[in-house]
């Protein structure tokens, strides 16, 4: 669907580069996590997939066209939730009379079915909602658009308790087998059920690219009380109640839900098994 | 797919116009003020009288006449200066940008709502801001009429003058005031044409940033013009002067017209390779 290959970018030529030689392909019907520290370029990386920004070297191409054209029948196809969101003085209705046309395949009842289940007024004026609320409203709009590839940044910041829930059921619900949907996220904990995919930044290069079954397949996340031996564990963390360990999965029939800020914390640290490694 | 469809283009412009609504009225409150606080200035020692002779009313109609069109020409470089404002924000240009539109349909859409869409705004501030002036004076000592039938009269005029100068004989292969007409013509597309520019470049402040830099680039060339002749210790005379700026003034209409294409490509070139997070250069 994407393939992002062998990109070189900088904000300047005096500025540290943030991707050199980058390469990442995404495939139809993935949920995946885009993690990293603040400043690996989340955010640059989802900017690159979209056109928004230009890279000095390589090419990201949508279905084999060069992002940076933002041709028509590439931008219908490519819808992006930005952090945060600005929008404009009209109700939901008239927002989606004036943008529906751009987007062949959008769907109103899929909208009437999100913003139900967020508990929105689609009469509301968009600019009064609370921050939460825009992002709610944008959201539903991006799922409404039938584009097949969903791009969203931070979508769980500002959202309220139930809300992120709902926001995974909505997801789950209307990401199909021909859509893809890419969430950059700090937020581990509010999407990891969703994802089945995960990607690590680290630097200018990828840490972690996998499947969430390939991880399972290849480790374990543990938790083990203080006086339980960690000698086996690949990484260890503190916590309440004594440690939270990755260990190697030995057994591939016997997975642990994943947990994806001890992973996360894990490969930082370097400790992942090496056929999880880039 | 096409590259360019009118259709979609429209739907560009609705949304552009529909979703910005807020901005375009405040817009049309600026341009009315702007040409009701002309004429207000001009007629206010008039309706302070009670007793005016009509030479004094002809020569403030003619003066009304006047600062239609200079705060009209201020009025539209403005305008084009707003071309791109709007791209200032980092969301708006991320929802602009990632609209399911090609670059030249939200170029030439935004161009077209920034030059048509204020020529006309500007129109109808010039009707209304005549009547306001009109209506906030009916209670003065001496109530005047509207202007805007010396206005009407002085544009026939230009444009009459204009198709009789267009119109005329070329005489061995020579009509000055041709060529004259022709370049006032490429030097307001180019002035035109470079605001727009300054607007692709820098968005905030554009119109001043634009206008002072315009000043600027006039007084470096006129300098270099003057350094250029000094070279030359010969006096001219004033028929060899007006001879030189005959032959001369093709060349500047033909150059200031490439000049003017020049800019409204590089602003759609600006526009085109625009990306979210800017370097700033400025």
């Amino acid at each position: 669907m994407l393939q992002i290959s062998e990109i070189d970018f900088s904000y300047g030529r005096r500025k540290a580069p943030v991707f050199e030689h980058f390469s990442l392909h995404f495939y139809p019907g993935h949920i995946y996590g885009l993690l990293g520290k603040n400043g690996t370029g989340k955010s640059t990386l989802l900017y690159l997939m979209s056109g928004l920004l230009r890279q000095q070297a390589g090419i990201v191409r949508f279905e084999g066209t060069d992002v940076r054209l933002r041709r028509p029948e590439v931008l219908q196809e490519m819808f992006l939730v930005p952090e945060e969101i600005d929008l404009p003085h009209v109700s939901m209705e008239r927002y989606v009379e004036l943008n529906a046309c751009f987007y062949p395949r959008f769907d109103y009842e899929v909208l009437m079915r999100c913003m139900n289940d967020f508990d929105l007024d689609p009469k509301a004026k968009l600019d009064s909602l609370s921050m939460g609320q825009k992002k709610k409203a944008f959201m539903c709009f991006a799922l409404a658009t039938g584009c097949r590839l969903l791009l969203m940044d931070e979508p769980t910041n500002g959202l309220d308790i139930p809300s992120k829930s709902i926001f995974r059921q909505v997801v789950a619900r209307h990401i199909t087998d021909d859509r893809t949907l890419v969430v950059s996220t700090h937020q581990v904990n509010d999407v990891a059920m969703l994802l089945d995919h995960v990607v690590m930044l680290q630097g200018t290069h990828l840490l972690l690219n996998r499947s969430v079954a390939d991880i399972c397949a290849a480790v374990r996340c543990e938790e083990r009380a203080l006086n339980e031996p960690t000698d086996d564990a690949l990484f260890v963390q503190n916590s309440l109640q004594g440690h939270a360990v990755v260990v190697e999965n030995n057994d591939p029939d016997d997975e642990t839900p994943l947990n994806l800020e001890l992973l996360f914390c894990c490969a930082e640290a370097g400790k992942l098994p090496l056929c999880l490694t880039c | 797919m096409k590259n360019f469809s009118l259709k979609r283009m429209a739907q560009v412009m609705r949304i552009t116009s529909c979703q910005n609504y807020k901005w375009f009225l405040n817009l049309s409150v600026a341009y009315l003020l702007a040409h009701f606080v002309g004429q207000a200035l001009i007629f206010y020692t008039v309706c302070r009288s009670p007793v005016v002779e009509e030479w004094y009313i002809d020569s403030r109609m003619h003066s009304a006449t006047g600062a239609f069109v200079m705060i009209s020409v201020f009025l539209i470089l403005g305008g084009i200066s707003f071309t791109f404002e709007v791209l200032k924000e980092k969301n708006k240009r991320i929802a602009i940008l990632m609209l399911p539109a090609s670059n030249a349909e939200k170029f030439v859409a935004r161009l077209l709502l920034c030059t048509v869409g204020v020529w006309l705004l500007n129109a109808v501030c010039v009707l209304l801001g005549d009547g306001l002036r009109q209506l906030i004076f009916l209670w003065s000592e001496n109530p005047l009429g509207s202007a805007l039938p010396s206005l009407w009269e002085f544009l026939v005029d230009r444009g009459t003058a204009f198709v009789q100068v267009m119109d005329a004989p070329f005489t061995a292969g020579h009509n000055p005031g041709w060529w004259e007409a022709v370049f006032a013509l490429a030097s307001s597309f180019m002035t035109y044409s470079f605001f727009l520019l300054g607007s692709a470049v820098f968005r905030k402040q554009a119109f001043i940033l634009t206008g002072l830099c315009g000043v600027a680039i006039t007084m470096a060339v006129a300098y270099v013009a003057g350094m250029v002749a000094g070279l030359f210790e010969y006096s001219y005379t004033p028929e060899e002067v007006n001879e030189f700026l005959v032959n001369v003034v093709p060349v500047m209409t033909i150059a200031e017209f490439l000049l003017g294409v020049g800019f409204v490509w590089l602003s759609y070139r600006l526009f085109a390779r625009m990306t979210v997070v800017r370097r700033k250069l400025f």
